[in-house]
């Protein structure tokens, strides 16, 4: 029924993913990377109206152009932040499942430099790991993937727990130690230091709602900061911070009594 | 199947793969989302017949297994029994111009609720922990509307490029 359920590296199917990936990769690459193809058609043949669409066009040009230095500066504010190396990439495709499966291709891959298991991140946090490498593209699995988890520590107490995707409904988050205090509001960061295979202290998401009841009284859903469903700019962590960042990348906390200026 | 069918069978397939994994896969419709894979090899199936929507499916859905990150042969399986059902009914042989419509939109519909729950159900069968039964029956009623409104411009273009080959 399936050809490679539980890949290993050794199976046969790897080798044709490769061969698949090298083939339709750069082609990804190409249209993926070129953003949305569709502008208004003109229709009409005036030239001041021709002069104008182009006009417009070197408009949104530059407003893209705009949006992904945006993008990158917040990425390179995160790294430097945390002490993460980080090699930027774009995100060029999705994956072909019925919409149950939550990966994006990256036009990056094993001649970058890159490696599975390699934490992946945005300007605003965490965004998954690398999965599978290709010649010219790898696979990202996304954090909201209902098969990923990652080692995470809440900021401030240091407790740990693990973080588990769930698609498009919020993250869910679970405590290791049953007595360890959990707040609405509270902040997640990847961790500890050394310990998982994602870099340490990357900002997750906040504290949204705990779970009910005495049995899940240590479970919670968590509001991810990274918007999943717009992806573009993302980086590839190549060296993890010399020291433990802990909880040095999130954002400053804007003051609890604070009153909204005039 | 003739060679010229053949090939405008492959270069279909290979399209509609790119332009899903590309650029419509990014759409992210609310209540569902739309699938020109499935919506060009019913098409596929419906012009050019059983034959030719089973080899079509297949092509399609193990070019996207291996795109993805599920076990490669889920969707080429899935798939290919629905280019198969399709290529059996009596889709381009209906000659009033409405019925003929009435047929696409319902065989899209019956095809992509037939697709997904048989890929949701090999994901059960698999035991794979990405299978969330509220996604699958939230996401139904939506995809069939998306995908039939496609279905309407897709069919009737890869009808027509049938029937030029066929001239």
């Amino acid at each position: 029924m399936t050809l490679d359920h539980q890949v290993t590296d050794g199976s046969g199917m790897s080798g044709l993913r490769s061969a698949v990936s090298y083939v339709a990769g750069p082609v990804q690459r190409t249209v993926g990377g070129t953003g949305w193809p569709f502008s208004p058609s003109s229709g009409e043949q005036e030239r001041l109206r021709r002069e104008n669409e182009r006009l417009r066009e070197h408009l949104r040009a530059a407003e893209l152009d705009r949006v992904t230095a945006e993008q990158l500066r917040r990425l390179h504010l995160l790294a430097g932040a945390g002490g993460y190396r980080v090699v930027p990439a774009r995100a060029v495709a999705l994956g072909a499942s019925l919409g149950l499966e939550w990966t994006v291709t990256i036009d990056l891959g094993t001649r970058d430099g890159v490696r599975t298991g390699m934490t992946v991140l945005n300007g605003d946090g965490l965004v998954g790991r690398v999965k599978r490498t290709g010649d010219t593209t790898s696979v990202v699995l996304l954090a909201i993937d209902r098969i990923f988890a990652a080692g995470s520590r809440l900021e401030g107490s240091g407790e740990l727990g693990l973080v588990k995707g769930d698609g498009l409904n919020p993250l869910r988050f679970q405590l290791l130690d049953p007595r360890a205090r959990i707040t609405v509001g509270d902040r997640l960061v990847t961790g500890p230091y050394g310990q998982t295979t994602f870099v340490a202290g990357v900002p997750i998401g906040s504290v949204s709602r705990l779970g009910s009841g005495s049995a899940l009284a240590r479970s919670a859903e968590v509001d991810p900061y990274v918007n999943f469903t717009a992806l573009d700019i993302v980086g590839l962590v190549v060296a993890a911070p010399r020291v433990d960042p802990r909880d040095s990348v999130l954002p400053p906390r804007p003051p609890l009594n604070s009153q909204p200026r005039k | 199947m003739s060679p010229p069918r053949a090939l405008l069978g492959a270069a279909l397939v290979v399209t509609s793969v790119l332009a899903q994994t590309t650029l419509i896969g990014r759409l992210h419709l609310p209540y569902g989302r739309l699938d020109l894979i499935l919506v060009v090899v019913v098409a596929i199936a419906l012009a050019g017949g059983a034959t030719a929507g089973t080899s079509a499916g297949f092509c399609a859905g193990l070019l996207a297994d291996l795109l993805s990150d599920h076990p490669a042969g889920l969707l080429a399986l899935v798939l290919c029994v629905t280019g198969f059902v399709c290529g059996l009914l009596p889709g381009s042989r209906v000659h009033r111009i409405t019925r003929r419509l009435a047929v696409v939109a319902a065989t899209v519909a019956g095809a992509l609720a037939g697709a997904t729950l048989g890929y949701a159900g090999l994901l059960a069968i698999l035991g794979s922990p990405r299978l969330d039964w509220r996604v699958v029956t939230s996401y139904l009623p939506g995809s069939a509307a998306y995908d039939v409104i496609l279905a309407l411009a897709v069919v009737p273009v890869v009808t027509a490029m049938y029937q030029r080959l066929d001239r």
